[in-house]
């Protein structure tokens, strides 16, 4: 048992090292910071806009923005993460070469998912804290503990969310025979269920029921918005009904997302609980199936 | 001789109490016995009645005419105007007391010599000598006798234009001794001309009653028609006395020439008051006053009200009392009639503090006009009087960028009147954001009555440092309050810009940390 963890965080940290030094990774993960950086401090400054239309307070005007822009692009991170962990190792022939070591499969696949998730919770979390910390020296917005607190619950739901996203890319990663196909499918994944979802679904209502009128109101009642990790994630950080297209869309929320202040965290967790189970039980699941299809897998080339 | 001087002493002492009945216990005592009158007059007699030796016991008198020259005379003591018969002089006391006798002749009563026959009976206690004093007072009755009225002007010649009436003093003096009424005609005129007796309250009079001893004075107004020629016309003016035909007179002589200015004013027939000709106001409060026109003219005239002076932009506006909203520019004044009009005169809002003349003026078509002179001070610095004030419940507050904060103004009416439409308004300001958090405006604020609104303040984000100040006022359609200001301190929070730095380092910090201890490949 021991070997096993052992075996596992040295995989993990190899993953981890591999990431962090990656110039591919690299080069998105500062794009992702600096989208969020710009985003926030922008939206931060329009007092205005976001007081009436959303009616926060203090700089979590800012991250009312910025919780679009990062449902938008959080999952690409996690598919840059993950889309390729196993088909490279697959390719490059080290994974046989690894397993000829006293290291099983299982320890390989949770070390480099463990080692992936670290990754993908620092980014976030640096990303969103550096932030965070600009637009509070440069405007001298006040923001009190509950605010941070606020803050830190948004970079936790928002690494549940990019995980989901994470474990479709492990799991293609290990399906698939190299890692073009793989980033293919991630990006249509993505574009699907977070971009496009909301649109499609309802243009297929306004189709079928032959008007605009009520067409939110169909789609939002059949449920078939559920299915999108986006609506979830729209839902618990801004109380819309998705981060793509069409999500800003109807569906009048009681509470406008944990940025709201005119509620406590408690109403907000009161209100939301079942979509934040649904972030945080989907990626276990993904990962559990990426498991399981990682120890039946075929790895020969 | 001792037998003698007894004798001598008895008779003196049984003598003593003989002689006392030999003085009167009371004095009557005249002066004029007798007056020359006029049938119908009074004649009044002045009677002293004094007490005599005898001042330890009161003594009575009792009053009567013992006799009159028949039925139709009256005659009767009076003492301060009150008829008496009988007067007391108390115990203790001496002292002279004054009765009047008063004698009416008859209307019917001819000329000649009448003697009413007076007598006086004292009575009391210590009187033993009950015999009556007489005394006569005689009455000549002449119808022609001079009347004891008189009659004068102040100016009994004055010179007018044709057409334009003039007015002459006259003063009807009573030197009787009993109050008088008397009556008044115009005794000659020339024709067509208009000759009126006014009181001094402005009535026409036909009679008038005139205190015994003292004088009363009514104005003739005198008209002349317009096509007059020019020259010297007398009116004669008759007085006298209500139940006599004889007139005591005077003659006003108006010379009439068209080549003298003729007069502006229509004082004479028009009168214009105001009980209030100064206020003091803020400029952008009207001034009301209330201005009372009044018409001595017999005929119905039209006035056109005009203000003749003003300050430059000013306004100024005639308003039925009854109904305010009802703007007057003409007047239909019947003749003797009254008119209450209210003059607002409304200022610039931007005038500056000072007094400002205002005169307002009733004008005929010919230009004749009277005027009154108002006077409107303007005080910006009044505050009490204010009819709609407000009160924010801060003066000042302090802000971070992003963050706001509530204050609630107060608003007041301070009228009389309800004020109708009022709303809140606030001066925008850069890097500050005002949200008035009510919906639309007070419909009506009841006399006294105040309300509260709230109004957000919010420092924008990127506001910056430094005091910035919000001017609000209030206003009710053309009343607004005094300007009040908020001043909206903007400081940023020292606090936050450490806890960004300590962020940014911190994050910095882990990721290092992380680099360092994982990062090795």
């Amino acid at each position: 048992m021991e070997n096993n963890i052992k075996n596992v965080i040295i995989i993990t940290q190899k993953e981890f090292a591999d990431h962090i030094w990656s110039p591919r990774f690299l080069g998105f993960a500062i794009t992702f910071t600096l989208i969020v950086f710009v985003f926030g401090y922008q939206r931060g400054a329009e007092v205005d806009y976001l007081e009436h239309l959303l009616g926060t307070d203090g700089m979590l005007r800012g991250f009312l923005g910025i919780a679009k822009i990062v449902g938008t692009f959080a999952p690409l991170i996690g598919i840059v993460l993950g889309f390729d962990t196993i088909v490279r190792e697959v390719k490059s022939s080290s994974l046989n070469v690894l397993l000829t070591h006293p290291m099983f499969r299982d320890n390989i696949i949770t070390g480099k998912i463990i080692g992936s998730a670290i990754c993908l919770f620092l980014i976030l979390l640096i990303s969103i804290t550096i932030s965070t910390g600009t637009m509070l020296t440069i405007s001298g917005v006040s923001a009190d503990g509950e605010d941070i607190l606020r803050i830190g619950i948004f970079i936790i739901i928002t690494f549940f969310y990019a995980l989901i996203f994470l474990g479709i890319g492990v799991i293609t990663s290990i399906l698939v025979k190299n890692s073009s196909n793989s980033l293919v499918y991630n990006i249509a994944i993505w574009l699907f269920f977070t971009i496009l979802f909301s649109q499609i679904i309802l243009s297929c209502v306004y189709t079928l029921t032959g008007g605009m009128e009520g067409s939110i109101e169909v789609a939002v009642g059949s449920g078939v918005l559920n299915l999108s990790p986006g609506h979830h994630y729209a839902q618990v950080a801004m109380g819309a009904n998705n981060v793509g297209w069409g999500g800003g869309l109807g569906g009048d929320p009681r509470i406008a997302g944990i940025f709201d202040t005119h509620f406590t965290i408690t109403q907000w967790l009161t209100e939301f609980w079942m979509n934040l189970v649904v972030l945080i039980v989907t990626p276990i699941i993904l990962l559990i199936a990426a498991f399981i299809a990682f120890l039946r897998k075929d790895i020969t080339r | 001789m001792i037998k003698e001087t007894l004798a001598v002493l008895m008779i003196i002492l049984l003598s003593a109490p003989l002689t006392s009945a030999d003085f009167a216990h009371i004095a009557v005592t005249t002066d004029i016995v007798g007056k020359v009158v006029r049938p119908g007059d009074t004649a009044e007699f002045t009677i002293y009645l004094e007490k005599g030796y005898n001042t330890t016991d009161d003594v009575s008198v009792t009053l009567f005419i013992d006799k009159k020259p028949d039925d139709d005379w009256m005659a009767g003591f009076y003492e301060d105007n009150d008829q008496v018969s009988r007067i007391t002089f108390p115990a203790g006391e001496s002292g002279k007391k004054q009765v009047t006798l008063r004698v009416r002749i008859p209307e019917n009563a001819s000329d000649g010599t009448y003697i009413i026959k007076t007598g006086f009976q004292p009575y009391g206690e210590s009187v033993t000598n009950y015999e009556y004093i007489y005394r006569d007072f005689v009455v000549n009755v002449d119808r022609n006798a001079a009347l004891n009225l008189d009659m004068y002007a102040d100016i009994p010649g004055r010179a007018t234009h044709p057409g334009t009436p003039v007015t002459v003093g006259l003063r009807i003096e009573n030197d009787y001794d009993s109050r008088t009424v008397v009556k008044l005609d115009v005794i000659s005129k020339p024709s067509e001309w208009g000759v009126d007796l006014l009181s001094d309250d402005g009535f026409r009079i036909t009679k008038i009653c005139v205190p015994a001893n003292d004088e009363k004075e009514i104005d003739v107004v005198v008209c002349p028609p317009i096509n007059v020629s020019k020259g010297d016309y007398t009116i004669t003016i008759g007085a006298a006395p209500e139940t006599g035909d004889q007139y005591i007179t005077e003659d006003l002589s108006i010379s009439i020439n068209p080549d003298i200015e003729s007069p502006q004013g229509l004082s004479t027939y028009m009168e214009i008051h105001a009980p209030i000709t100064g206020l003091e106001i803020r400029p952008e409060t009207p001034a009301e006053f209330i201005v009372t026109l009044r018409s001595r003219y017999d005929q119905r005239i039209s006035l056109n009200l005009k203000a003749l002076e003003m300050p430059e932009n000013w306004n100024v506006e005639f308003l039925s009392v009854e109904g305010e909203d009802v703007r007057i520019t003409t007047l239909e004044m019947p003749p003797g009639g009254e008119q209450q009009l209210e003059v607002r005169v409304r200022p610039t809002t931007n005038a500056s503090d000072g007094i400002y003349p205002v005169i307002v003026g009733a004008l005929l078509d010919d230009g004749r006009s009277i005027s009154q002179k108002l006077e409107v001070t303007i005080n910006e610095g009044i505050e009490n009087s204010q009819i709609l004030s407000i009160y924010p419940s801060y003066s000042e507050v302090t802000l971070n960028p992003g963050s706001s904060t509530e204050v609630r103004v107060n608003l007041r009416n301070n009228w009389d009147e309800p004020l109708s439409n009022v709303q809140l308004e606030v001066q925008d300001v850069s890097g500050i954001r005002t949200e008035i958090r009510s919906f639309g405006t007070i419909e009506e604020l009841e006399p006294g009555e105040s309300r509260t609104i709230p109004v957000e303040i919010t420092a924008r984000a990127d506001a910056g440092s430094g005091v910035k100040e919000i001017f609000m006022r209030a206003r009710s359609s053309d009343i607004q309050s005094e300007e009040k200001s908020i001043r909206v301190d903007v400081k940023k929070s020292s606090g936050s810009g450490f806890i960004g730095i300590g962020l940014v380092v911190l994050a910095i910090l882990v990721l290092a940390v992380m680099i360092r201890k994982f990062g090795r490949r």
